[in-house]
């Protein structure tokens, strides 16, 4: 199908689009009942090549998407609590999304760091306020469950405890610390490698 | 003309007068006679004259405006919440919330209008739940909000098919489109998309019923009908009155039938507006890319600068830094 042709497919809810084969995948914007495949909203159907003749089909509305943090996303929080077990925090942007309203994220001990989990220091990784990157792991029942075990994840934007009132962000000095700028005290962080967008195009 | 003050019956989700028009049978039979009255059996299935628009509020994502007639409603869909535990019925699927509530203009019989609001949006909630895909948002509220502007019978089903283009609007995945209408019957005459008047009327009818003769009880009632088409479902199905099995089946057809050319209308309203929509997506694709570019020249510009100069230039001029 060329690509001019799939512009103009446009689908409402409850739209039949194909049936269902071994080799097509259910995309976002879709549902399967008694072997075929309808659509869950409205907007334009794309279907992509997916290797191995496999073609995944999904529904993209244009305009305003409403995001729900899913299993797997990568999500932008801010630290609100720290306890010796976990650390609570505010989701406010999934992937490159801004939420409208932010939901509730916990990091346990366990999840900071991939490497020696159990001499993991909740406060020596993050303080109330740090603005961190994590992936969600998994949905209990109040909050989604978060992890920081990888070597992009981590602390992004962290302010040193003295220095408040400048709002001067620290730099990261290493993997596991953090210096501020103005006074040069140096704290200890989990630190995000953060990769410049470019490589992370390039990778994909 | 007489006055009394009546208590709604909740159940019928009929539309209230400013005057009472009548007070005893036979008022009611003579206001029945001045009525302008469609032929007994109906000829035309179709729906009241209708504007549909998706999206008449900024602020909010999933807005949506419906007239229906006279009756005029709004309806939003706020983003989901997190449900918190207390509150929590616990089920693996999303909790699904509607609130109705009149404009203060809306309707003349204050009185009685918390007891509708409350009973309206739970026949709505009923009505929406099997639309929504609740298995998407685990561990959420939807909450949606109707705003009823102006009252002229057929609410509930004028409500379900603002609030059905509103999800849609949203991006809230559903299973289908859904549309309702409403049908009634008086004294043999079938009235389709009965006004606020009929409804009235209706339900003074069942207040003197005369109940210790049954056998001159006449068949008299209201069906609202709620369908998908997809798969030929029906989502809410409200009755009351008294009715026949075979008028309960006759109504019903023609609330189906009045469902489906509704549905027309609703795919066309939402068809339109994903071609707009796509539109406006395209154009702020064009144009994040000439940025794109743009921000590209600067940094190839820079490139042959040198780095160093680079952050110097910055530096200087980042007016942060100068204050130190």
């Amino acid at each position: 199908m060329s690509g001019q042709e799939e512009e103009t497919i446009v689908c409402l809810p409850g739209e039949r689009l194909c049936r269902t084969e071994d080799n097509i995948v259910l995309g976002i914007g879709t549902y399967e009942q008694n072997g075929y495949i309808y659509a869950s909203k409205s907007g334009i159907v794309s279907i992509e090549e997916s290797g191995e003749n496999c073609q995944v089909v999904s529904v993209h509305k244009p305009g305003f998407h409403l995001t729900i943090p899913a299993t797997g996303d990568v999500v932008t929080a801010r630290v609100l609590v720290t306890t010796p077990k976990f650390v609570k925090c505010a989701i406010f942007c999934v992937r490159n999304v801004l939420l409208e309203s932010s939901y509730r994220g916990l990091l346990r001990k366990e999840d900071v760091r991939e490497t020696e989990k159990d001499r993991v220091d909740i406060y020596k990784s993050f303080k109330p306020g740090d603005v961190i990157l994590a992936r969600v792991i998994n949905q209990l029942d109040q909050s989604f469950l978060l992890s920081t075990a990888e070597n992009e994840l981590g602390v992004v934007i962290a302010y040193a405890s003295d220095s408040r009132k400048t709002r001067v962000p620290m730099v990261p000095v290493g993997w596991s610390e953090m210096q501020c700028p103005q006074t040069t005290i140096k704290e200890p962080r989990k630190v995000a490698k953060v990769l410049p967008e470019s490589s992370i195009n390039a990778v994909k | 003309m007489l006055r009394v003050t009546q208590t709604k019956n909740s159940l019928l989700d009929g539309a209230s007068i400013e005057e009472e028009l009548y007070t005893t049978p036979q008022d009611g039979k003579n206001f029945f006679e001045n009525l302008d009255k469609p032929a007994k059996e109906p000829t035309k299935l179709e729906p009241r004259n209708t504007f549909i628009r998706a999206g008449v509020l900024t602020t909010v994502r999933g807005s949506a405006y419906m007239e229906y007639g006279n009756t005029k409603v709004l309806a939003i869909v706020a983003p989901p919440k997190e449900l918190i535990r207390a509150s929590a019925r616990r089920m693996n699927m999303g909790v699904l919330n509607c609130y109705v509530n009149f404009a203060a203009f809306a309707t003349g019989d204050l009185e009685s209008v918390p007891e509708r609001e409350r009973h309206l949006g739970s026949m709505l909630t009923k009505a929406m739940e099997p639309v929504v895909c609740r298995t998407e948002f685990l561990n959420f509220q939807l909450d949606i909000r109707v705003l009823i502007l102006d009252d002229d019978g057929c609410l509930l089903s004028t409500a379900i098919n603002c609030c059905g283009v509103a999800l849609v609007e949203c991006g809230i995945s559903t299973y289908d489109l859904i549309t309702a209408s409403t049908a009634c019957i008086y004294r043999d005459h079938v009235f389709l998309n009965p006004s606020a008047k009929v409804e009235e009327l209706l339900l003074k009818h069942r207040g003197n019923a005369n109940i210790s003769n049954p056998s001159s009880v006449q068949e008299h009632g209201l069906i609202t009908t709620a369908s998908m088409d997809t798969f030929e479902q029906i989502a809410q199905c409200q009755q009351c009155g008294y009715l026949t099995p075979d008028t309960y089946v006759k109504l019903l057809d023609y609330t189906l039938a009045i469902n489906k050319s509704l549905r027309q209308l609703v795919r066309g309203v939402l068809t339109k507006r994903v071609k707009e929509q796509h539109e406006l997506d395209l154009r702020d694709k064009a144009e994040s890319a000439l940025e794109d570019q743009r921000l590209g020249e600067i940094i190839d510009k820079l490139k042959t600068q040198g780095l160093d100069e680079f952050i110097q230039t910055n530096i200087k001029e980042d007016p942060y830094v100068k204050r130190q």
